[in-house]
């Protein structure tokens, strides 16, 4: 504990990051100096914030690209905004329940659709009338000459309805 | 105007020389910043091409949004602190150490472990600086963006507090209390994951820091 400093333990304690960073005042820098002449428990304090600094290491730099400003400032004059960056890695999202139950119904159509195609072309190999057999001209000539007869009938009717006597005239 | 002269100007006028639609202007002022974003940046992604990315985005954002810049303030720290957004929103949109609130207890509270507290960490003198850059970014990768920030700025660009304040917009008082609350979780993270760097810290005069 400090015997003649003027200033306590606690505070110094309190002031230690900000004194490590230098950011204190000269005259508050000065009380804290000589404080720690005569206390151990803060030059402790001190040092453990000091051995802390040693781990901030800063990685390899990043070269800037060659012609960087000039392109960026093309860019700039172009009309560009800028834009987030696309995620290079970023691992897909999981499908919300919705979103399965719309690919499950996708996936059912799909797999019906195939089935219909499936079956119409086993349909159309398994002895089914060809066209030739499904000769629609000779059905129309006999109900042409159904109709031709039928016409024939009417007009015989006709003339001998006209060719009768008319009765009690 | 010639870019050799150009490059003597301060950057109120080369600010000004842009909005009047001269591109070299532009160019200077990406030219004398551009080595100081990549350097910031570099603190937050190991790709080279996503520094670059992120750079890049940042001074075209601070082009599009130069009519509102106020000549009151530093250039510098105005673009300081569109680079700030840009990282923070580039790890946000790649779900990396979310962004959490300063009013999170979790977050700001002190350690719990006290244990921990009184431990003391160095790194191993065998340890190269790119080891130690290493083991630090890691350490660093898993604090909340708020801490992350702070840290980057004070320890590695080691700027003063009052362009840290000026850059995040908050009082001197909240970066000493974020730095204080920030390294107190670094160094419990790091004891977390590196215990072997650990060593009892002999308090002898415990009872002498009391007064």
């Amino acid at each position: 504990m400090s015997t003649t400093s003027p200033i306590q333990c606690d505070v110094v304690l309190a002031l230690v990051p900000t004194f490590v960073d230098d950011e204190v005042t000269e005259s508050v820098g000065g009380t804290v100096r000589r404080h720690l002449m005569d206390c151990s428990a803060c030059r402790n304090a001190v040092q453990e914030e000091q051995t802390l600094r040693q781990w901030f290491v800063a990685g390899p730099e990043v070269d800037v690209p060659t012609g960087f400003a000039a392109h960026v400032a093309r860019r700039a004059f172009a009309g560009d905004v800028g834009r987030e960056p696309v995620p290079a890695a970023a691992a897909p999202a999981p499908e919300p329940a919705a979103g399965r139950v719309l690919a499950f119904s996708r996936a059912l159509v799909a797999v019906a659709a195939g089935g219909l195609v499936a079956i119409t072309l086993v349909l159309a190999g398994s002895g089914n009338p060809e066209v030739a057999d499904l000769d629609a001209g000779k059905g129309l000539q006999e109900a042409l000459s159904e109709l031709e007869q039928e016409n024939q009938r009417l007009e015989q009717e006709r003339e001998e309805s006209v060719s009768l006597p008319v009765e009690g005239r | 105007m010639h870019k050799p002269s150009l490059e003597t100007q301060d950057d109120s006028l080369l600010v000004q020389g842009t909005l009047d639609g001269d591109p070299l202007c532009f160019e200077v002022l990406v030219e004398r910043y551009q080595r100081r974003l990549f350097g910031l940046v570099r603190h937050y992604t190991r790709s080279a091409v996503e520094v670059e990315d992120i750079v890049q985005d940042t001074f075209l954002k601070a082009f599009s949004r130069l009519e509102t810049f106020q000549q009151s303030s530093a250039f510098y720290t105005w673009l300081y602190r569109i680079a700030v957004n840009t990282i923070l929103d580039f790890m946000k949109r790649q779900g990396r150490s979310p962004i959490r609130a300063v009013e999170d207890p979790e977050a700001v509270g002190a350690p719990a472990d006290e244990t921990l507290e009184r431990k003391s960490i160095r790194p191993d003198a065998r340890l190269e600086q790119a080891e130690i850059s290493e083991i630090t970014r890691s350490v660093m990768d898993d604090l909340p963006e708020i801490f992350r920030t702070v840290l980057v700025m004070r320890e590695l660009e080691q700027m003063r507090y009052q362009d840290i304040a000026d850059v995040l917009q908050v009082s001197i008082g909240t970066v000493e209390s974020r730095l204080f609350r920030a390294r107190a979780r670094f160094k419990k993270r790091l004891l977390q994951l590196h215990p072997e760097f650990a060593a009892s810290q002999s308090n002898p005069s415990n009872e002498e820091s009391t007064s």
